[in-house]
Parts: structure tokens; sequence; C-alpha cells
């Protein structure tokens, strides 16, 4: 943590709000993003990341700085996403222990079909929509994983202590969540393709 | 390394997060493995997708609207705390300009009116209840011993209970009297150490226990108890263990659960029991004693009874000329041996379950934490336990009696009500009056 960003939080916890949007300029966009690739849509993003840096704010006085700055906003605000949305209930999970029912047939997720992704075939903005609704169906998790991990670039350690996971519950749980994506991509491009 | 293994560990080995070792273990698998290169390089794609995918803007208004929510929130915490920071100081200048004004003297001399009746109220109200719970304690020992009295009139050959529970209160203690067919009485004090008392060969009487056993540690006592089962001659006849709640994170930590049913020498029943009591802390035990002598010498005489006719008829039948009577006689007699054959049955179950008593055990574990409170010395804990129901009933006491005093000063609250208005405007009046001598004052 910087010395600016510790007067800057400094100063926020007195209330002054304008040192407070300063502090947080850097990481509303990240927080942003990350809830809307939670999520799936701006509208619910929009609100999530604005209530998780309200209560950013809210709880200053409870931040003793011997962590990053940044990991316990980032922290709070997937927290914050995970609550609100299971209290909507948007989820659409996906149990990766249930076969998976296509017309051909139903196959379990064990096997693995060598099939080659054909990600030459799809226009990138058609993709951008399949992806986010592969992403979309992953279970909670591996989703928080997978959107800190490949959409955001974090480090293994930095998602560690955002998510108070072991390092161990973190590779473990990418691996998986890459795993599942991989199969429900598949299963996104079989629907397009035939379209 | 087998395919499934090496799977698992791809995604780490993308990242560069792997283990040196694994590395190179990993490369050299891929290098063989057609399926799992593909599956690596399937992998690879997806990490490259998702790099695509770019991040989105922030809307344009999100800054706005943060900023006023931002100020909203910040104006709130401030607002309330500085709002009764005025409205004390405006109270405490009131209250010291006013101290002298006779006015607010008579308000204050009623309100102080006011408490002392509802005190002395109070008091008069509190007295009864102390005194109801103590006769109700008194009526409880009497209907224990009235029981027990009941207990002694019935007729000898009946099932008798001893129930002793060790969170007892001090009303149940003397009604606690252990009634076992031979009429020997036991008083609590002296059921620490259960013993049988008179050990006679001629009742048939079927012992059965059933212990409820809090332990530190289940498998150990688990075992202990096994083992002595097994040494003094009897076996388990049902295990049932389970987890309480099972900690995926900490297995070692769960707490488990388990009832035993174990069979014993009826001998040996005393000693055994005392035994396992020792293993844990006894929350709760019953003996049952049931004496089964007059049904057991009735189903022995019936079956001499059978035997007898089982006799005559064979006698009958050696006397038997035709094929007419002999097959009646066979009828007869098949069902006879049936009838023999029943009672036998039951007089061999008697048997069993007369020489081998029945424990009934049910364990369950609990953390250390638990038990460090009953290593503090027994005496001061049992007060302190004291104590503290004693001021529990006694809040409950003066929550009700507060209830009441409420309820029976309805009447007075009612008239204040229907004052109230004439009150108000009196009120409004004099406090016209006030400020303006307030104002006059600065």
């Amino acid at each position: 943590m910087t010395d600016v960003e510790k007067k800057l939080i400094e100063k926020s916890k007195n209330g002054d709000v304008e040192s407070f949007e300063k502090l947080i300029e850097k990481y509303q966009a990240i927080a942003f993003n990350i809830a809307y690739r939670m999520v799936g849509n701006i509208e619910d993003a929009r609100d999530m990341a604005q209530e998780a840096i309200i209560k950013v704010y809210r709880s200053l006085k409870k931040f003793r700085g011997d962590s990053n700055f940044s990991t316990w906003f980032y922290r709070i605000v997937i927290n914050n996403c995970i609550d609100m949305i299971r209290i909507n209930n948007k989820f659409q999970t996906f149990s990766i222990d249930k076969s998976i029912i296509t017309e051909e047939g139903s196959y379990c997720f064990e096997m693995t079909d060598n099939k080659n992704l054909p990600d030459e075939i799809v226009v990138k903005k058609e993709r951008k929509e399949i992806v986010q609704g592969a992403i979309k169906q992953l279970p909670e998790k591996y989703r928080i994983m997978i959107v800190l991990r490949d959409l955001q670039d974090f480090t293994y350690g930095e998602i560690s202590e955002i998510t108070e996971c072991p390092v161990r519950t973190v590779k473990s749980r990418i691996s998986r969540g890459r795993l599942l994506l991989k199969e429900l991509l598949k299963k996104e491009m079989e629907f397009y393709v035939e379209k | 390394m087998n395919c499934q293994e090496i799977r698992g560990l791809l995604s780490s080995y993308i990242d560069d997060v792997i283990e040196y070792e694994m590395k190179e273990k990993i490369q050299n698998h891929l290098e063989k493995c057609e399926s799992c290169k593909q599956e690596y390089e399937d992998l690879v794609t997806v990490t490259k997708i998702l790099a695509d995918v770019s991040m989105v803007q922030l809307p344009e208004d999100f800054r706005e609207e943060l900023h006023s929510k931002l100020i909203e929130c910040s104006l709130e915490t401030d607002d309330s705390e500085s709002q009764e920071i005025i409205h004390f100081k405006t109270k405490l200048k009131k209250f010291k300009k006013n101290m002298f004004n006779w006015k607010t003297m008579s308000w204050v001399a009623a309100t102080v009116l006011i408490m002392l009746i509802s005190v002395v109220g109070l008091r008069n109200f509190t007295q009864f209840p102390i005194r109801f719970s103590s006769q109700n304690q008194l009526n409880e020992v009497l209907d224990g011993e009235d029981v027990n009295y009941k207990m002694v009139s019935e007729a000898p050959a009946v099932e008798s209970r001893a129930f002793t529970g060790v969170n007892n209160d001090q009303a149940l203690k003397t009604a606690q009297i252990d009634m076992t067919e031979r009429g020997v009485e036991n008083n609590f004090e002296e059921q620490r150490k259960l013993e049988p008392s008179k050990t006679n060969t001629d009742r048939e009487v079927i012992l059965s226990g059933y212990m409820q056993l809090d332990v530190e540690d289940f498998d150990i006592v688990q075992e202990k108890i096994v083992n002595l089962t097994i040494l003094q001659g009897g076996y388990i006849e049902n295990s049932h263990i389970g987890f309480k709640y099972y900690d995926k994170q900490k297995p070692e930590d769960s707490l488990k659960t388990g009832n035993l049913i174990i069979r014993i020498p009826e001998e040996l029943f005393y000693d055994t029991f005392n035994e396992i009591k020792n293993m844990g802390v006894v929350i709760n035990q019953i003996i049952n004693s049931k004496d089964i002598t007059k049904d057991y010498r009735d189903t022995i005489n019936e079956i001499e009874n059978l035997k007898v006719r089982e006799k005559r008829l064979r006698d009958i039948m050696d006397k038997a000329k035709n094929v007419k009577e002999i097959i009646e006689v066979e009828r007869e007699l098949s069902r006879v041996r049936g009838e023999i054959n029943r009672y036998t049955v039951n007089i061999k179950k008697w048997d069993n379950l007369v020489s081998l008593s029945t424990i009934e055990i049910f364990l369950n574990e609990v953390d250390i934490k638990d038990n460090n409170i009953k290593a503090i010395d027994e005496n001061i804990w049992q007060k302190a336990k004291r104590g503290f129901i004693k001021t529990t009933n006694n809040m409950i006491n003066a929550i009700e009696n507060l209830f009441v005093s409420f309820v029976s000063l309805l009447p007075i609250l009612v008239s204040l009500v229907i004052l109230a208005p004439i009150l108000i405007y009196l009120y409004k009046k004099f406090i016209k009056t006030l400020i303006k001598k307030i104002f006059r004052r600065e």
C-alpha cells in the first residue's frame, strides 16, 4: 500500500467522500467488470458494484491496514456479489455429476470427446455472448475463480487472499472450472453451429 | 502418472504455478499421450478465448450515481451524530435555566411520587409469587412421595424402575426412591454405586439397563465397552454409529454418536453397568428388572400338563383299533405337540433373556471444551449454577410482576389518557411562557 493510498484511506475514514472516490478510482472499473461477469447483465452489475462500494465506504473503519486495500476491497465486492446473487437466485447452475442430456443422448462430464474447439468458425461479437452465456452457467465457486483468474488476471496468491481460500483450493477450482467451461463452450458452439 | 491425474494438473501447468518436479513429468507425458495433449490444447484455447474477452466500459452515469449515493451515506452518519449533540446541548441549556423554576420543580416532584408509588406497589406484588413457587416445590415433593407409596402397595410381580438423572433439582432429590422387586429401598446418594441386594436363583428376572453417556473420545470408549463385554463373557447384539455432524474440512474433529446394545451374563450385570458408567459422564440411566417368574412357572406347568396329555394320547393310540380312530388321535397329538413347541420356544427365549441381561448404551461424543467446565471444582460450579438459576427466576418474576402491575395500573393510565388533551393544552401554554423567559435571559 502506498503512502498516498494510506492518506486517502485516513481521509475517507473521516467522511471525506472526494478522497474516497480518488481512492477507488482505479478499482471501480474492475469491480464493475467482475460484477458484470458474475451476473451477466449491466443493470444488475451496476447495482451490485455500487452497493459493494458503498459497503466498502461504510466498513472503512474496520479496515485495519494489515492487508492490501485492493485485496480487501475486492473481497467485499465479491462477497457482495455472491450475497446478492443468492438472494435474487439468478444462478442457473450446472451440476457436474449429473449427466448432460443433448439431442444425441446423454453423456457424463468425466468423458471428454476429443473434438476440437472451433474457435475460428465463430464471429467475434457472437463469441462474446457465447462465452458470457457459458460463464453464467458455471457454479458459483468456479465462476468466481475463472472471472478473477482468466478474465481479470489476478495471480493465484491474490485470488487466495481475496477469496480467503487456500491456494490448493484455488488451483483445483480453476482447473475444474476450466474443464467445465470447455464442455459448456462445446455445447454452446454446437447449438450455434446448428443455427 | 495416469491421465486422470495429469489432467487435474494441466491448469496449473498452463499458468506455470506447478511444482518444478511435476513440470517435467507432465511435459514427458504430453509428448507421449495424444489424448492428454489434445486436452491440454483445448484448455489453452479456453484460456485464450477468455483472455480475449475485453473489459466492459463503466456506464456513463455510474460515477455520478455512486457519488450521490456516497454523499447520502456520509450525510446520514454526520447528520445523526451532530443532531444528537445539538439536541443534547439545548436540553442541557433548558435544564440549567429552569432549575429553580417552581413549575418544573412541581413536575419533578410529581414524577418522583409516581416512581415511589410504583416501587412500593411492585414490592407488594413480588412477595406473593415467591411464596407460590416454594409452595409448588413442596407440592412436587409430596406428589413424588405419593407415587412411591402407590408403588409399594402394588403386586410384587411387576416391573420396577429406578430412574436417576444427573441434572436434578432439590425437589426431585427426595422423591427418588429405588424400588426393586425385592423390596430394598435406596436413597439417591447411595445410588452412586448400584449393587444387587439379594442374588437369588429362584426367581426369573430379566435385567435391562439403559444409559446415556457423554464421552470425550468415542472410539476409545467404544473399544473399551466391546472388550469389557467380551471379557465378561457376553456379546454385542447391536451397534449403530454415526457422525453427529461430519465436518469435511476437519474429519478428526467430527463428533460421533452411537448406540450399543450388549448382552452380559446376569450375575455380572451390575458390575459391568457400573464400569461402563465410569467411562464417561452419565447423563441418563435407567435400570429395568422384569420379574417373569410367575409366567415362567405357569408356562413350565403348562408344558408338563401337555406332555402328560401327549403320553396319554400315545397310550390311546396303541389301543386304537381302526384307521379312523388313529387319524383322530394323530390330529390331537400333533396339536398338542405344536403347543408344547410354542411354549418351549417361549421358555428358551426367556432363558436367553434372563441369563444374559441387556445393556443399551447411547454414546455421545462431546468436545473437550465442554468437559473443561466440569473439571472445575464441582461445588463452586453447582453453587454458581444455582445462583444463576435463582436470579433468572427472580428476573422472570420481576417481569411478570411488572406486567401485572401495569395491567392493574391501567385504570389510572386510562384516566390519564382522558386527561391528556387538557394537560397538553396547559403544558403548551406553560412552554410558551418558558420560551419567552429563556429568550429574555439570553
